[in-house]
């Protein structure tokens, strides 16, 4: 299934070697995990966080929206970084799915064990799909630019759509004291978060309705075309950040170690 | 070894606090209001008449919260007019869970628009216990771009077993939901699962491989073909088609299976007038003053009588505080036994003059109010305010014990020392009221 | 960079030095970190609510504020000790450092920077927990529960990492005290800066004691202080780019086109 071996020959690399390079390997995946698993989901919390903790924020014209266009920062350039350097295809995989699991393990501890919330109330969305998606298509075009236009675009276009079916069943209706609510309404005012207030949720207010009574459709769109950009840019970004500068030390400093030159 | 230094000293840091851990913890009496600036409690909402029906409920048994809020027409400038706010109340957590909340006996779900000041509204909110515990329990009424405005708390006692909570619902499609807090949850955990299996395989088919040494080394050679080869690039375009048609089934699937389904529901009611207490008495302040080290506020105002009957001074109320005309029998029947007797402070209200103020008259009142709830209430800091002015109600009672509803409101000024350049303690005044 | 020419390869074979790396210090250090967090996890969940809901009250004072100020000597101060630690043990004479130990140090230099990584990502935890606090009670004072521990408690545990990662490397890894890495400074200046950027956030909170949006613009300064942890990649090629010159000297491969 692999041609391991033919890489390491390529690489002139011993079977100790390889094996010291494996370590080295585990080092730096225990690493990106643990990094990249805390600082994207601090990211998502701080930019798109009210969305995703609370299913009576998931609306049809800013939650698919605004929460990919965050989501797919650090994937991009994950992918920027894995691609440009190992031609490894996964850095948006990575991302989209550490974001998810450690979002999963901060709503269990922070929020249902801590403060006890249910689960009903904040189970979070997931990239995954849109990952998934960018990383195959680097693959196939191996070009970022491509990769951006169509990749980014599916990214934020499929968010919603992939999302609907786990949380569907919140958008049922209900009466509620004589009027109507979604189930989602329902779990936002049955279980109160006294500094939350109803008012202060951004969720749509538009008023045209033309592609089957919902704004869904330009919203997806609108996300999938801001997430290219949002891949491009961020795709620089990595690249940045994964340059090798540096800068002259002080002569003194370095005389303090030993080094002459 | 500089590590095994550090995790020493982290050690007994963690030791110490388990030590602490042991004490035992004073549950705390307060939500955070108490460091509210004053002008935010005593010169936006007032709370009156507040009630819980239960001291003690077990899970998922009901109880009444009912209060009136005053919205005081001295609104503070620093914080926005009361044109969006939301009925709710301060708890830890979701301890309890909302049945049903009113505003003026209307369902207040979700947000009230232009709330009127100088006005009386009606609070009402029915609540179930879910999480065993003593919990302390305000009502509030949360104002858009103003926060929290709470009212007096009360400790709740919840009883029973948190695992026997159940929230049932009906859908109007005729679904039968059994616990509101568990809805569907096995759902988003199965997709989630499904999909975090798929990137699992997809990265296993990466990283067991030689990564990061080998692979830059082979691609500096030019070797990308040995990388990424055409078996490779197949499965990278089959997982975007399967993914692409996974997705598309899913939403197809779900939409199928719930037809009728509605968006958020995000309307803001206006709130109905209710009938508004009466109020005959027009009250003008002519001097208010804060006394730090003798922890009282004395007011000295004009009353006048406009109405047919003799009213007498029964109550000052601020921040939730209670400060009652003792000789009143009509101010002290309205003290609930129950209600929170650290809101109520025993010296209660002092005035110069408590006879009744008969019609068409107009006297001069000096008022203080005593106690060192001004201090546990950090309410003292009128002296930080930019914008030093007190704000509350004057309770006023005709013989059969017919309330009057008059808003006082002025600057303050704060008083340090005495002309003998001694701390006031007590006016002779207050002495003899007190004492009598 | 290439530095192929400043390996001293052959005084080096002549001691057969060993390369094999160690991570028990490692592992040892990852398992007390997280036997740490669990500590202050545990230690929320029992005063947080408890204790924590009142800043006035002497039950605050006693479980609050008396972790804030012994809590804040003890991780800085351990977080200097190491570091004057580190430099007084530096290498005197990185100029004579063989192969196998440079190759080794590199592998250090990993190591410190994924311990780094470990106590990053409690802030990520730490951060959420904080959005609980503030989405479900009244804010009222800048030393909340949540804010000592993700404030005043994670930050020094990872400025300890961070920048005894940055003087291991200085003092130890010749590449890195010839030249000074850019993103190894973006590394550990950017995160560092989260702890100086909560002075502009409870600011801006002086005026907004409001109800919470978590995604406020005043909070964006931790969002874009922490996109520096990206910078950790442009580290991890320096590594990858120096051990491509030691792997074949330190395992004797034959280095062809």
């Amino acid at each position: 299934m692999f041609n391991n071996q033919q890489v390491l020959e390529a690489a002139g690399f011993s079977k100790d070697a390889a094996r010291y390079s494996m370590f080295f390997d585990i080092i730096v995946v225990v690493a990106v995990v643990l990094l990249f698993g805390g600082v994207i989901a601090l990211h998502c919390q701080l930019l798109a966080g009210d969305w995703d903790f609370f299913i009576d924020w998931r609306d049809r014209q800013f939650w698919p929206l605004i929460y990919p266009i965050v989501a797919i920062m650090f994937p991009a350039a994950l992918a920027a970084v894995f691609w440009e350097n190992f031609r490894l295809p996964i850095g948006a995989t990575v991302g989209a799915t550490l974001l998810v699991l450690s979002v999963w393990l901060m709503r269990w501890g922070a929020w249902h064990e801590f403060a006890n919330y249910p689960f009903s109330m904040i189970t979070p969305a997931q990239t995954v799909t849109g990952g998934l998606i960018l990383d195959g298509l680097l693959l196939v075009f191996r070009n970022y630019l491509f990769v951006g236009i169509f990749g980014g675009f599916l990214y934020g276009f499929v968010f919603y759509f992939v999302n609907y079916a786990p949380i569907m069943p919140y958008y049922l209706p209900v009466e509620h004291m004589g009027s109507v609510a979604s189930v989602a309404d329902m779990i936002g005012y049955t279980f109160p978060r006294s500094t939350t207030p109803e008012y202060i949720r951004i969720v749509e207010r538009g008023t045209l309705r033309t592609f089957g009574d919902t704004t869904v459709w330009y919203t997806a769109a609108f996300s999938g075309f801001i997430c290219i950009f949002t891949y491009l840019i961020w795709w620089h970004m990595g690249l940045w950040f994964a340059q090798t500068t540096f800068f002259a030390n002080y002569t003194k400093v370095k005389s303090a170690m030993g080094l002459k030159d | 070894m500089c590590k095994f230094r550090k995790f020493t000293m982290i050690g007994l840091a963690v030791a110490a606090c388990a030590i602490l851990s042991v004490l035992d913890v004073r549950q705390a009496m307060a939500h955070g209001e108490r460091t509210q600036e004053p002008y935010l409690r005593t010169r936006a909402t007032q709370w009156f008449d507040v009630s819980w029906s239960k001291t003690s409920v077990a899970v998922n048994e009901e109880m009444v919260m009912e209060a009136k809020v005053y919205l005081m027409k001295d609104w503070p400038d620093a914080i926005a007019k009361p044109d969006l706010a939301f009925v709710s109340l301060v708890s830890p957590g979701p301890v309890f869970t909302r049945t049903e909340t009113y505003l003026n006996g209307k369902p207040a779900r979700q947000s009230f628009k232009d709330l009127e000041l100088g006005k009386v509204y009606d609070y009402k909110m029915i609540i179930r216990g879910r999480v065993p515990g003593r919990w302390h329990v305000h009502p509030m009424l949360s104002v858009h771009h103003v926060g929290p405005l709470v009212g007096p708390g009360e400790w709740i006692e919840v009883t029973g077993s948190a695992d026997d909570f159940v929230m049932p619902l009906e859908t109007i499609s005729g679904l039968k939901i059994e616990d509101l807090a568990s809805f569907n949850v096995a759902n988003v955990v199965g997709w989630h699962v499904v999909w975090i299996g798929i990137a699992a395989a997809w990265l296993l088919f990466w990283l067991l491989r030689p990564l990061l040494v080998p692979r830059w080394i082979v691609l500096q050679k030019g070797r990308e073909d040995l990388l990424v080869r055409q078996i490779d690039v197949v499965v990278g375009a089959a997982l975007v088609v399967g993914s692409l048609s996974l997705a598309t089934y899913s939403y197809i699937s779900a939409s199928n299976e719930y037809p009728r389904v509605v968006p958020l529901q995000v309307g803001q009611s206006t709130a109905v007038r209710i009938e508004q207490p009466p109020n005959d008495v027009f009250v003008d302040v002519k001097r208010a003053t804060y006394d730090v080290p003798g922890r009282a506020m004395r007011i000295t105002f004009d009353a006048t009588n406009n109405g047919q009957v003799p009213l007498t001074l029964g109550e000052f109320t601020t921040a939730s505080l209670r400060f009652v005309n003792r000789q009143s029998a009509n101010a002290l029947a309205r003290v609930d036994q129950a209600f929170p007797q650290e809101l109520v402070p025993e010296s209660g209200l002092a005035i110069n003059d408590p006879s009744p103020l008969q019609p068409g008259e107009t006297r001069t009142y000096e008022i203080s109010a005593v106690d060192v709830v001004w201090e546990l209430e950090r309410l003292t800091s009128f002296l930080t305010d930019v914008d030093s002015r007190f704000g509350g109600l004057l309770f006023f009672y005709e013989d059969d014990g017919k309330r009057h509803l008059t808003e006082i409101a002025g600057p303050i000024i704060p008083v340090f020392t005495n002309e003998d350049g001694v701390a006031q303690r007590q006016t002779p005044l207050e002495t003899a009221l007190i004492e009598r | 960079m290439s530095t192929t020419d400043t390996l001293p390869g052959q005084i080096a074979a002549k001691a057969k030095p060993d390369h094999k790396v160690n991570f028990t210090l490692m592992f040892t250090a990852m398992a007390i970190l997280y036997a740490i967090f669990m500590a202050y996890r545990m230690y929320l969940g029992a005063y947080g609510f408890e204790a924590g809901l009142d800043s006035t009250s002497p039950e605050f004072e006693t479980y609050w504020g008396n972790l804030l100020i012994y809590q804040l000597p003890v991780l800085f101060g351990a977080g200097i000790v190491c570091w004057i630690y580190l430099i007084a043990t530096r290498d005197r004479n990185l100029a004579a450092i063989t192969p196998e130990l440079e190759f080794k140090r590199n592998f250090y230099l990993a190591l410190w920077l994924c311990a780094y990584t470990a106590a990053v990502f409690p802030l990520g935890y730490a951060v959420e927990q904080d959005a609980v606090w503030h989405q479900t009670v009244m804010r009222d004072s800048p030393f909340s529960p949540t804010h000592v521990i993700a404030f005043y408690a994670m930050i020094p545990i990872y400025l300890f990492f961070g920048v005894g990662s940055f003087i291991y490397a200085m003092t130890r890894v010749p590449e890195f005290s010839r030249g000074i890495s850019f993103m190894h400074v973006m590394g550990v200046v950017g995160p560092f800066l989260i702890l100086p950027n909560v002075g502009f956030n409870e600011w801006g909170h002086a005026f907004w004691l409001t109800e919470e949006i978590f995604s406020h613009p005043l909070h964006w300064g931790f969002v874009v202080l922490g996109w520096t942890a990206l910078a950790l990649a442009g580290v991890l090629m320096q590594i990858v780019m120096r051990l491509k010159d030691l792997f074949p000297v330190v395992f004797k491969l034959e280095t062809s086109k």
